[in-house]
Parts: C-alpha cells; sequence; structure tokens
C-alpha cells in the first residue's frame, strides 16, 4: 500500500484529503506542523508528500528547502496545496522543489487525477 | 520699504486640477519686485499650469493672484497684458516664414482695436520694438525670418515680443531649453538688464543648475505643491536638490496605501480560497461514495464550518467598510467582562489545536462597563485568535483585567508567548490592510483586517487599544474601555 504524508495545519481541510485517499485505498499520514512532518520523514519514506504552502512556524518553502537539501528526501515527490493561484506565485512553488501545485478550492477528482498522475510517473522511473 | 521688498505679485492657495488629477495643490507664491524667483520643479510638478494660470490661457478651480496689493482676475492672455505680466511659453514657437517684426506684430495685433479692427500705432511699434532690442544689447535684423534666426535668437524675439506690452512682470517657462551655452549667457545678460529696469522675473525651470547664474531666490514646486522659497545662494542649492529628489510625505504615504491595498486583494483572494476548498471539498465528497452516516454528517459539518469562515471574512470586509465611512453602530449595554472573557476561553480552549493553554485571571470586584457585548466580544475572540495563530506549541496565553482607577476604566489584556512583533511593526500593526513582513509569519494566513476593526470598535466606545512585545517572547494587546460615570461617582471602584 502506498503512503501519503499531508501536511495540512487546516483540520478540515487535513481531513478531507485523509478521508478521499484513505477511501482511494492509500496509507495516509496527517501532520498540522511541518516541523512534525520532517521528523517523521526522519524514520519514513512516504511515497508522496501533500504539503500546504501556508503553514505556521516552519512554513511549506522552510519544509521545502529541508527536504530539497536531502538526497533522500528530494526524492519523494511533493504536490504543494497553495492558495496562491498566479502563475508567477505558482512557478515560484515549482522552484522551490515541488512537483505540482493543486491550488484551493480544488476538486476531489483534481485531487485524485493529480495523485495518480505522481505516483505512476514515480512507478515508471 | 525698498522698491526689492515690495511685492510684485503675489499667489494665494492656488489649485487646478484636471479630470481629477490635482495639477496645483495650494500654491502660495511671491513675486517681489526687481527679483528674479526661480520656480524650480521636475516635468510634471506643476510649473506650468501656473504660468498657463498667471497668463490667462488657462482659469484656476480656487484661490487668489494678486498684483501690487490688488487682487485681480487673469481672465484671458488679453487681461494679462493689460496688468503687465508678459509670457515667453517654453512650447510656443515663433512663425518660421514670417519676419521678426512680424512675428513681434502677432502679439502686438491683439492689443488695440477700433469698431472691430486692430489699430497699429506703427510709429509707436517701432520705437518699443527698437527699444526692446536695445535693452536686450542684441543686434537682430527684424526684416530676418525666424527660420533664419540661431535658437538663442528666437528666444530673444520670443521675449521681444513678450516686453513690447511693457510688463512689470515677466513669465519664463523654460526659456534655456534647446540653448547652448553661449546662448544661455545671452539670455541671462539680457534677463540682469531687465531687473535692472525694474521688471520682476519668475523664472521656471527644472534645472538646480541655473540657479546660482539668474536667481535671486528659488522656490520648489513638486507634485502641485511649494515645498519652500529660500534665498538662491551656494549654500542653500544642496537643500534645494535635495527637496526636488525626495518624495513627500504625502506621496509616500499615498503610495503605501496603494501598495497595501493591492496586497489586500490578494490576502483576501487567499483567505476566500481554503474555506471555498473545504465547502466544494467536502460536497463533492459526499456525493462521491456511499459513505456511512457518521462521515455524511461529518462532511456536512465541514461544509457548514466552511461557510461560517466565508461569512466571518465577509462580515469583516463590511465591518472595515462601516469603519471607513464611520457608520459601525455600538449598541451599549450592562457588560460583565470576566462571564464574557470565561466563555470566550472555554470555548476557545476545546478548539486549540496546538496545545495552548488559556487561563483567565480577572479580580472578582471587576466593574460593570457600558459595551456593545457582541462587538467586545469579537475583539477579544479577535485577538485570542492571534495569539493562537502566533503562539508555538504548548505555550501559554492568559487573558487578564485590572481596574485602572486613574484612567477611570478596565483595560483587558490578552498575553501570549509567541513569536512577537518587531518594534519598527509594533504601532503599524493596527493599520488597515498591513502585515507584518516576517519570515516566520509568511505561513499565517490572515487579511490584516483583524485588529484595524478591533482598533476601530474600541475607539468607538471611548476606549484605546494598544500593543507590546519581544520578539521571540511573546506580545500582549491591550485595550482599555471607559467606567460609566456614576460608578465612578458612587465610589464602587475600590
Amino acid at each position: 500500500m502506498k503512503t501519503i504524508l499531508v501536511v495540512e495545519d487546516d483540520r478540515l481541510l487535513a481531513r478531507l484529503v485523509e478521508l478521499n485517499l484513505t477511501a482511494e485505498g492509500y496509507n495516509v499520514v496527517v501532520y498540522n506542523e511541518g516541523i512534525n512532518a520532517l521528523a517523521y520523514l526522519q524514520t519514513h519514506r512516504p511515497n508522496l508528500v501533500l504539503l500546504d504552502l501556508m503553514l505556521p512556524t516552519v512554513s511549506g518553502w522552510d519544509f521545502l528547502a529541508f527536504t530539497q537539501q536531502d538526497e533522500n528526501l528530494s526524492r519523494i515527490p511533493v504536490l504543494a496545496i497553495t492558495a496562491l493561484a498566479r502563475p508567477d506565485e505558482q512557478a515560484r512553488t515549482l522552484a522551490a522543489g515541488a512537483v505540482a501545485c493543486l491550488v484551493k478550492p480544488f476538486g476531489i477528482h483534481q485531487l485524485f487525477a493529480t495523485v495518480d498522475r505522481l505516483l505512476v510517473s514515480i512507478d515508471d522511473e | 520699504m525698498g522698491d526689492r521688498d515690495r511685492i510684485a505679485l503675489h499667489i494665494e492657495n492656488l489649485c487646478k486640477s484636471y479630470a481629477g488629477a490635482n495639477a496645483l495643490n495650494g500654491v502660495t507664491l511671491s513675486l517681489r519686485q526687481g527679483e528674479v524667483h526661480v520656480l524650480l520643479g521636475v516635468d510634471g510638478s506643476g510649473k506650468s499650469t501656473l504660468v498657463k494660470i498667471l497668463s490667462g490661457v488657462e482659469r484656476p478651480d480656487f484661490g487668489l493672484i494678486s498684483i501690487g496689493s490688488s487682487p485681480v482676475n487673469v481672465s484671458s492672455p488679453r487681461v494679462a497684458a493689460r496688468l503687465g505680466i508678459g509670457v515667453v511659453h517654453h512650447e510656443s514657437s515663433l512663425v518660421p516664414s514670417m519676419s521678426v517684426i512680424d512675428n513681434i506684430l502677432l502679439n502686438y495685433l491683439s492689443g488695440k482695436r477700433r469698431w472691430g479692427f486692430p489699430v497699429i500705432d506703427w510709429i509707436g511699434l517701432h520705437k518699443t520694438i527698437q527699444e526692446v532690442l536695445d535693452l536686450m544689447e542684441v543686434k537682430i535684423d527684424l526684416q530676418q525670418r525666424a527660420k533664419d534666426l540661431t535658437l538663442a535668437q528666437q528666444q530673444v524675439v520670443k521675449i521681444a515680443k513678450a516686453l513690447c506690452i511693457k510688463p512689470s512682470i515677466l513669465l519664463l517657462d523654460e526659456p534655456t531649453r534647446g540653448l547652448t551655452e553661449i546662448d544661455v549667457s545671452q539670455l541671462f545678460r539680457v534677463i540682469s538688464t531687465l531687473i535692472r529696469r525694474g521688471t520682476s522675473v519668475l523664472y521656471v525651470s527644472s534645472r538646480p543648475d541655473e540657479i546660482p547664474h539668474v536667481a535671486d531666490r528659488v522656490s520648489v514646486i513638486k507634485e502641485g505643491k511649494i515645498l519652500g522659497t529660500m534665498p538662491a545662494d551656494e549654500t542653500n542649492l544642496r537643500s534645494v536638490v535635495e527637496m526636488l529628489v525626495a518624495e513627500t510625505s504625502q506621496v509616500m504615504a499615498l503610495r503605501e496605501a496603494d501598495r497595501l491595498r493591492r496586497e489586500f486583494v490578494s490576502l483576501v483572494s487567499h483567505e476566500l480560497r481554503t474555506p471555498l476548498a473545504i465547502i466544494r471539498g467536502y460536497a463533492e465528497t459526499v456525493m462521491s461514495r456511499p459513505w456511512s452516516e457518521e462521515i455524511r454528517k461529518e462532511c456536512l459539518e465541514a461544509i457548514t464550518s466552511g461557510c461560517d469562515r466565508l461569512t466571518e471574512l465577509v462580515d469583516n470586509l463590511l465591518d472595515i467598510s462601516s469603519l471607513e465611512k464611520g457608520i459601525l453602530r455600538i449598541e451599549q449595554e450592562p457588560l460583565w467582562l470576566p462571564d464574557l472573557a470565561e466563555r470566550l476561553v472555554k470555548a476557545k480552549q476545546r478548539k486549540i489545536q496546538r496545545g495552548t493553554l488559556t487561563t483567565v485571571n480577572f479580580p472578582l470586584d471587576f466593574p460593570v462597563v457600558y459595551a456593545d457585548p457582541k462587538r467586545i466580544e469579537q475583539v477579544l475572540h479577535n485577538l485570542i485568535d492571534n495569539a493562537v495563530k502566533y503562539s508555538l506549541q504548548g505555550s501559554t496565553i492568559m487573558v487578564s483585567g485590572v481596574v485602572d482607577k486613574e484612567y477611570g476604566g478596565v483595560v483587558i489584556t490578552v498575553e501570549d508567548e509567541g513569536m512577537g512583533i518587531p518594534p519598527e511593526h509594533l504601532t503599524r500593526v493596527f493599520e488597515r490592510f498591513y502585515r507584518v513582513p516576517n519570515h516566520e509569519r509568511a505561513g499565517i494566513e490572515g487579511s490584516g483586517l483583524g485588529l484595524p476593526i478591533c482598533k476601530g470598535i474600541i475607539e468607538s466606545h471611548g476606549g484605546r487599544i494598544w500593543a507590546k512585545s519581544t520578539p521571540g517572547r511573546g506580545s500582549a494587546f491591550s485595550f482599555s474601555l471607559p467606567l460609566a460615570l456614576e460608578l465612578v461617582e458612587n465610589g464602587s471602584i475600590k
């Protein structure tokens, strides 16, 4: 079973993603704080990270900066969940190391499609 | 009183706007008799507008023009000429194919008329022109065509045109534009000759380097306002240039307001997206599978919660707009703050995700205040939410209340052990749309509306709101509310 790490401080959004991805057959691990998620990554290797950029204390950008430095962690694809909808903002997110952006308000089918696409592309490698 | 102290021209609070944009924004300026007064400003500062108004080409929206000590109405260029105001506009030019004398005549023709026809006093005219040219010590063939003249000669002819009406006040709008250095020194000689004859010159320029050569005094104009007037000696040149390049505080404030407004639009759109994502996501979820009754209920509750968040944002926007218009309604009734604080803290405690503890510390004999319970709850709610938002896991948030006898009111404080606010931003957090540009905060959502609304509410109650903070150690937000007068008088406060 594939594991997806969800880093999202908004409990309702985190639960939304957890509910749906679990129903799709994924193992979902949720953290509300970036720092705890980074701690989790010290001992675990999820197949995909869903990362909210607007996080308190350790922001999504900080999270990316940290994982991109680490040779092993940088291999885990990160899907950014963001309210930043402008093309330049999305370009910045991708430049920071995310492989794709999911812009709020996203539909659940969009969520499934993006997650599937990212996991399939890993399988291909 | 010497001639030089006599005021030839005085302008008071002159205003002019074009299509809503202020070209002149209350210009006040005096031109002494026999002085060269440089009006220095960059393009678009309003100096040409001023020249146009003084020469009767444009009418001011507001303000007073006086010549000598009597107010005048410069309603047209002809009136200006009759009042003794001669003008050399920088954009006007001579008719190239016409001779010098004919060019000068063009100006003269607009003078006396008899039975509707211009009357030309040929003898007088030739005498005047000769006088003017002698005065300027220039040799120009009057029959030469204008297009064959050098730029400096053309400028001299333009001045000669203006001088034919024998003005006591001469307005020169950027007279050196396009002239060579030699031409410029010739022009300056002409100006000093005119000054010796008692003419007063308002010399409009965008070049500070000309000031030492020509000016007695200099005024700096910027964005339609005179920033200052000073004697034109070398020592002042530096401050003149500084004035010219520095942004006025008003302009800076406007720019900042504009920036905050633009930022606000993007902040609000971010703020809208999270509750929208919740509503859309849960609505789609509920329809996507045959969920258990429990999960269906959870989804519907989440949708309601998303709607509540949207409502709160919309309410905040309405509050800000009411505060701006000064129509925020305050309904005052007796209010015992410890109750309110307790209730809020209990409700919040349940929702706090990151283990932050909240305690209440009110004296038992806390007095009753007259205030709008809903509005004060909104303020406390906001301050506590902020404290939670900017706190670290496990830290304490304390809501407390004290009676300030000296002030005659109560002070409520919400204190956190969060990241704190740097002092340079502390006073600005109550400004509309302002958010502390801090790296640590980059991840925290907010519209920059909460604190300005709190400030508006508290001030509408006659109270005050303020903040103290130590970066890295925490912040304390306090507000005061005045006590009802009878409570103070009958000594219910110990």
